[in-house]
């Protein structure tokens, strides 16, 4: 990391005030102020260090950093390390007042964003192959999807470093960057997801078997057995998990309708379709 | 075979804490997958947690607590359907897709009232910034570690420690056809997932993705890594397009060269 020379902090200090935001932004949360407590709670070595001779600043700081803050907790790093670089520059009310429109500035796009990246797609590609893999008795895509956790841990400091090194210049810079960032990685994501509906939504179907009578020559009976899976597939593999996916995207775009009630609607139609003989365990 | 009061504990502890794992470094102990996988190597049936953890997740894909949403808690009803289904033989899919989803739902209460909880906490606070006493504030922040933690350690520990008896008698009114259909809906379900997924995604912008991935899947059986490797090919050309053509995100770029040396 690069100290700017007028720096109140070492490299060391820095790097434990950002292991104290990974450690304290969620373990206090709640409704009222979401990681308010915890952004403020990060920040006391910060307040102690720039306005310990200064009852006055350090009233207003612990003030200003109790609102409420609310953002993806990785993209979180890059806005305390913003706000300290902007604190320790003014060292006055100015600073302070500038660091707390910023962190309001920011939390919303940043959640955004890394709700998006980390959360979304992360959670669907490597959650989509664990998740596979796992119903198969097989650990490694678990074990594939905590190594990337653990990259994701270590690159936290690593947006912290940009955060305090770059302070406000930042988010200019930034912006165009994550947007493309974003949106390649919705790309991905969607690919994966185009290919784990086929693979991954088993929809069985029945083999249907109707009697046309008996045979008047030698009186077997004669059987017609519709196999259902096989004209599917003769129009397209995975026709009905595509279709069935469809369905489940329209009816999430119901006001009334949510992804819970959907998993009961889901688990309903299951056991009606297995009862009426359409698919079959 | 029952549970150990060891082993109860033992896979409690695992739950209570991996929700304050999740909250901070997220190392994966709030994983479902990993969650019950442990919880399955501790009831000696690493493969039944695998198919339960994998079942429940596939319903989950993506999902998560943006905003601070509460969304089913399938670590917890996962952990509980594996130590509880592994000693009683029940078949792992039905029964992630009929308890686990049943558990998950219900346990959506109890991250409500822990988040609830902590508004206490953060009064005192409150309190104590108006004395500036930053000591207190530190520790008010940290007692949120025990509303978290007890919404997930404690309904393990209950029905680990109560649940077998009550399952028992649960699975024996479930008739064969019944538990066809929960086994059949645990295949179905991913579609859920995908379906939540797309929501969030652009789909109806970027539609040609979602087909591409469908057809190296459905018609060439391109397994899951593959298809994953040509979506990374996509989104490289989308990022280096979206680059070239958004002048202050170049600069940007060639700004993060001098920056590196």
């Amino acid at each position: 990391m690069k100290i700017s020379e007028n720096s109140k902090f070492t490299a060391k200090e820095l790097r434990k005030i950002n292991l104290r935001w990974i450690w304290q932004s969620q373990i206090g949360w709640n409704y009222e102020r979401m990681q308010g407590l915890g952004y403020l709670s990060t920040m006391i070595p910060v307040i102690d260090r720039l306005y310990g001779d200064n009852p006055e600043l350090k009233d207003k700081a612990l003030h200003v950093h109790s609102q409420f803050f609310n953002t993806q907790p990785a993209m979180g790093d890059i806005i305390v390390g913003m706000d300290i670089a902007i604190e320790e520059q003014s060292l006055n009310e100015v600073g302070i007042e500038t660091a707390a429109s910023v962190k309001t500035a920011l939390m919303g796009p940043f959640a955004g964003i890394g709700d998006t990246i980390f959360g979304m797609i992360a959670g669907a590609v490597f959650g989509s192959i664990a998740a596979s893999m796992a119903t198969q008795g097989n650990a490694i895509g678990i074990i594939i999807w905590t190594i990337w956790q653990l990259a994701c841990l270590l690159f936290r400091f690593k947006m912290f470093d940009l955060g305090y090194e770059q302070g406000i210049k930042l988010v200019t810079t930034l912006s165009g960057h994550m947007n493309a960032l974003t949106e390649a990685a919705s790309v991905l994501g969607l690919t994966v997801v185009g290919a784990m509906v086929a693979s991954m939504v088993k929809f069985p179907l029945s083999t249907l078997t109707m009697s046309l009578g008996t045979d008047p020559e030698t009186g077997e009976e004669l059987i017609n057995e519709f196999n259902l899976q096989t004209y599917a597939d003769a129009i397209m593999p995975a026709l009905f998990p595509a279709l069935l996916t469809g369905l489940c995207y329209w009816l999430l775009g119901k006001k009334w309708m949510n992804s819970n009630r959907l998993i009961i609607a889901v688990v309903v139609a299951a056991i009606v379709l297995r009862v009426i003989g359409v698919i079959t365990a | 075979m029952s549970l150990s009061f060891f082993q109860i504990l033992i896979i409690s502890l695992w739950a209570f804490w991996g929700i304050i794992d999740g909250l901070s470094w997220n190392i994966g102990m709030n994983s479902c997958i990993l969650a019950t996988l442990f919880t399955g190597i501790v009831v000696g049936n690493a493969e039944y947690g695998l198919i339960v953890g994998g079942t429940l997740q596939m319903t989950q894909l993506g999902v998560g607590t943006y905003g601070g949403a509460s969304v089913l808690n399938i670590t917890s009803s996962g952990m509980i359907a594996t130590a509880l289904g592994a000693s009683t033989g029940a078949d792992p899919i039905a029964f992630a897709s009929s308890i686990g989803i049943a558990l998950a739902a219900l346990f959506v209460q109890l991250d409500i009232l822990a988040r609830f909880s902590n508004t206490a906490f953060q009064h005192i606070a409150d309190k104590y910034v108006e004395s500036g006493n930053t000591k207190g504030i530190n520790l008010m922040n940290h007692l949120g570690i025990i509303p978290w933690g007890l919404s997930r350690g404690l309904p393990v520990f209950f029905f680990l420690l109560a649940g077998q008896e009550l399952i028992d008698t649960l699975m024996g009114f479930f008739p064969q056809w019944l538990m066809d259909g929960f086994k059949l809906a645990g295949g179905m379900l991913p579609m859920v997932g995908f379906a939540i997924l797309l929501r969030y995604l652009p789909v109806t912008k970027k539609p040609q993705y979602v087909i591409l991935g469908f057809v190296l899947a459905a018609y060439l059986g391109v397994p899951t890594l593959g298809v994953a490797l040509i979506g990374l090919v996509a989104a490289l050309l989308v990022f280096q397009n979206a680059i070239a053509g958004h002048p202050a995100a170049a600069a940007a770029t060639s700004g993060g060269d001098d920056y590196e040396d």
